[in-house]
């Protein structure tokens, strides 16, 4: 043997026992899936809005629309007020958990996420890319209507007619339309939406793929 | 002192001389110097280094097999165990600072397999069981990885932080909006566990200290079979070596040990049926060397007494060939001289025989030099100025053996007047511890070519002369003598012109 290869030999083994020594950093590896937290109130009293979080990701929110608890908080507490039944859109938008249980409160849920973030969610860095229409009385609101499927399509498909022009609408705007429709629609929000508005259409999309 | 005549028997010088041979061989005998990288020091290096990369690298894959088993244990343990954690999680959307707090501190306090610190992010909400809301460990690629929508997996990085190894766990938490039909839905909280690995390095640094004192008693034990195997080698090597020098001294009859079925002993006894060989070779040689010489000493000693009577016969016609017819009176001297010349060759011939059997012996006195020189040229009549010029410096004390160096002085001086030139000059003087004694002839000096062989026995400087009136041994003799004296003769040409012959003997 080579008296020079036997050495590369031997330092190299030597360095590679040196380099291999300590705990060494890693790259991000992936270890199992997420964890699935509970998410209080219970899905039968709670309507899902989404908005975004501050780096433009949707995020949603979970709306207690339950019965009043027996002794509520003081309605002067500043960020108390996630109990309170309805929303700012104006009378005629309460929410009960009747019409989450016997009725079709979409368009009541819509005109909720239209108003935009509550204090404690804008708090958190919750906002929204929907124009603000929170206008008290008869405004205009949107619309969501059923079409009856064409095709064999496996899923409804809702037209979502909304007040404002939508052509212009931030993807990240029209996919808040698009999930809060479908949840309120479906529990496992498995619908497609055709959201419209008076300048036109847009493609119909999915909230869940 | 002993007068500086008179020829003695010889016996005996051999044995000295052959002890003084032995000496100076010795001398110069085997110098066993180390060898630096030598085939020992090659061997041990050898082994050292095979056991070393075996070692080495056994104790690396070992090592390293090992800590990855350590850190995925411990990586596997911590993230389930967090996962489970969070998913005991109840919360509102969006959340609630104080609840959460609460619920990080209860997972806090449940940290596997060692404490670990928790955050959780929501929007810009900054919630962690510590008082420091978010941590410097957690690297923005774990953050875009649990923020990334796509991808809802928990991950895990491993940091080294101010030499401290951490290991930080991401894990988004995803619900199910209304039913657990769906997809889980992003719920854009994150928790992110922090947990330090010193216990692992500290077990990870024990296999390290193990691995290293486990390989040094290893590279220890294998110093053994190298130092045995060195040995297995090199004493054979030796052995080879101690008997090819002996067999350079002279003593053929050496054999090498060989046992065992191997190249060395291969080689070994190769070197015994080689040495076989030639000792078988030399003693031929030496035999016929024997004989051949027995046979001239055989043949003059035959020839001496036949040759005696004829002597005896020859003078006493010389005596009475004055009465013969002049044809018959030349007849008879030229009879006469032959014989007296064939007596000298004989007694020449065996006087070589006996330098050949050494059997010649030095009798050395302390005599005079020059005395001896006077008394050889008186011996022989030289005396005639025009003939023979002595130039000898009076008072030289040496011992030598008379009867010898009167052969020496003899012989030179009978073949400067033969071969060269008168007037011959001697010269005898003392040059540091060396008696000289110089014959110089004024002839017309030997040729170059011949120079080197004038000492040789019935060698003719000029071939075309068959004959001569000396035996053709008298150099030769001269030569045997000088060498019997511990000294040396060399001829030479003057360049004045003629012979020079040097004569040098240690006092």
């Amino acid at each position: 043997m080579n008296r020079r290869t036997a050495a590369a030999a031997l330092s190299a083994a030597l360095l590679g026992t040196v380099a291999g020594c300590g705990i060494q950093e890693t790259d991000v590896v992936e270890a199992g899936g997420a964890a699935t937290v509970v998410v209080a109130p219970i899905p039968e009293d709670r309507i899902v809005l989404y908005f975004l979080g501050p780096d433009g990701r949707s995020m949603p929110v979970a709306r207690d629309v339950g019965p009043p608890y027996p002794v509520p908080s003081s309605p002067t507490d500043g960020t108390g007020d996630d109990r309170v039944p309805y929303d700012g859109f104006g009378p005629g938008y309460e929410i009960s958990v009747d019409d989450l249980r016997n009725s079709d409160a979409t368009d009541k849920i819509l005109a909720a996420l239209l108003a935009g973030p509550r204090e404690n969610e804008t708090a958190a860095g919750l906002t929204t890319a929907l124009p603000a229409s929170r206008i008290r009385g008869a405004g205009p609101v949107p619309r969501v209507t059923e079409i009856p499927a064409k095709t064999d399509s496996a899923r409804p498909l809702f037209r979502l007619r909304a007040p404002f022009p939508v052509k212009e609408l931030p993807e990240a705007a029209v996919r808040q339309l698009v999930c809060t429709t479908a949840y309120a629609k479906h529990p496992a929000g498995r619908v497609d939406v055709s959201v419209g508005g008076p300048d036109g259409l847009l493609p119909t999309a999915r909230c869940d793929d | 002192m002993k007068t500086c005549v008179g020829p003695e028997p010889d016996a005996g010088r051999h044995e000295t001389e052959a002890a003084g041979r032995a000496t100076r061989r010795r001398a110069r005998g085997p110098s066993l110097r180390p060898h630096p990288f030598g085939l020992r020091t090659r061997l041990v290096l050898a082994f050292l280094l095979v056991a070393a990369v075996g070692c080495g690298t056994t104790a690396a894959l070992t090592y390293r097999a090992a800590r990855n088993a350590i850190l995925e244990q411990a990586q596997d343990t911590a993230v389930s165990a967090f996962r489970e954690q969070v998913e005991a999680l109840s919360t509102d959307l969006p959340v609630v600072q104080d609840s959460l707090r609460d619920s990080l501190m209860r997972i806090a306090r449940q940290g596997k397999p060692h404490p670990w610190r928790v955050y959780a992010e929501y929007g810009t909400l900054r919630v962690s069981s510590t008082d420091r809301p978010t941590s410097s460990v957690i690297t923005p690629e774990l953050r875009a990885r649990a923020a990334d929508e796509t991808l809802q997996h928990g991950s895990f990085q491993r940091v080294v932080k101010g030499g401290t190894p951490y290991l930080t766990i991401a894990v988004p938490a995803v619900f199910h909006a209304r039913s657990a039909d769906g997809p889980p839905q992003r719920t854009g909280l994150v928790f992110y566990a922090v947990m330090d690995l010193r216990a692992e390095e500290a077990n990870v640094e024990a296999m390290v200290m193990a691995a290293r004192d486990g390989a040094l008693p290893a590279l220890a034990v294998a110093l053994i079979p190298a130092l045995i195997a060195a040995r297995g080698v090199l004493r054979p090597v030796r052995e080879l070596r101690r008997a090819a020098h002996s067999m350079g001294r002279g003593r053929l009859d050496t054999r090498i040990h060989a046992k065992g079925r191997d190249e060395l002993s291969d080689l070994a006894r190769t070197f015994n049926e080689s040495a076989a060989e030639l000792e078988r070779s030399v003693a031929e040689l030496r035999n016929a060397e024997v004989r051949a010489r027995r046979f001239a000493s055989d043949v003059s000693h035959e020839l001496r007494t036949p040759l005696a009577g004829m002597l005896a016969v020859t003078e006493v016609l010389d005596e009475d060939a004055g009465g013969l017819d002049s044809d018959t009176a030349r007849a008879v001297r030229l009879i006469s001289a032959e014989t007296g010349k064939l007596a000298v060759l004989v007694e020449d011939l065996m006087e070589i025989s006996r330098f050949d059997a050494r059997a010649a012996e030095l009798h050395t006195d302390e005599v005079d030099a020059a005395d001896c020189v006077r008394k050889t040229l008186q011996h022989r009549r030289w005396t005639d100025p025009a003939q023979v010029v002595p130039h000898l410096t009076e008072g030289i004390r040496a011992r030598l053996d008379p009867r010898r160096f009167d052969v020496v002085v003899a012989n030179l001086v009978g073949n400067a007047l033969r071969h060269g030139g008168a007037p011959v000059t001697v010269r005898l003087y003392e040059e540091g511890d060396q008696l000289v004694t110089e014959v110089a002839d004024r002839g017309p000096g030997i040729h170059p070519d011949v120079l080197p062989h004038v000492f040789d026995r019935f060698f003719k400087a000029d071939q075309a002369r068959t004959r001569s009136a000396g035996s053709g041994l008298g150099l030769a003799i001269t030569l045997e003598n000088v060498r019997l004296h511990g000294g040396t003769v060399t001829a030479a040409n003057d360049p004045v012109g003629g012979a020079v012959f040097t004569v040098r003997m240690p006092l």
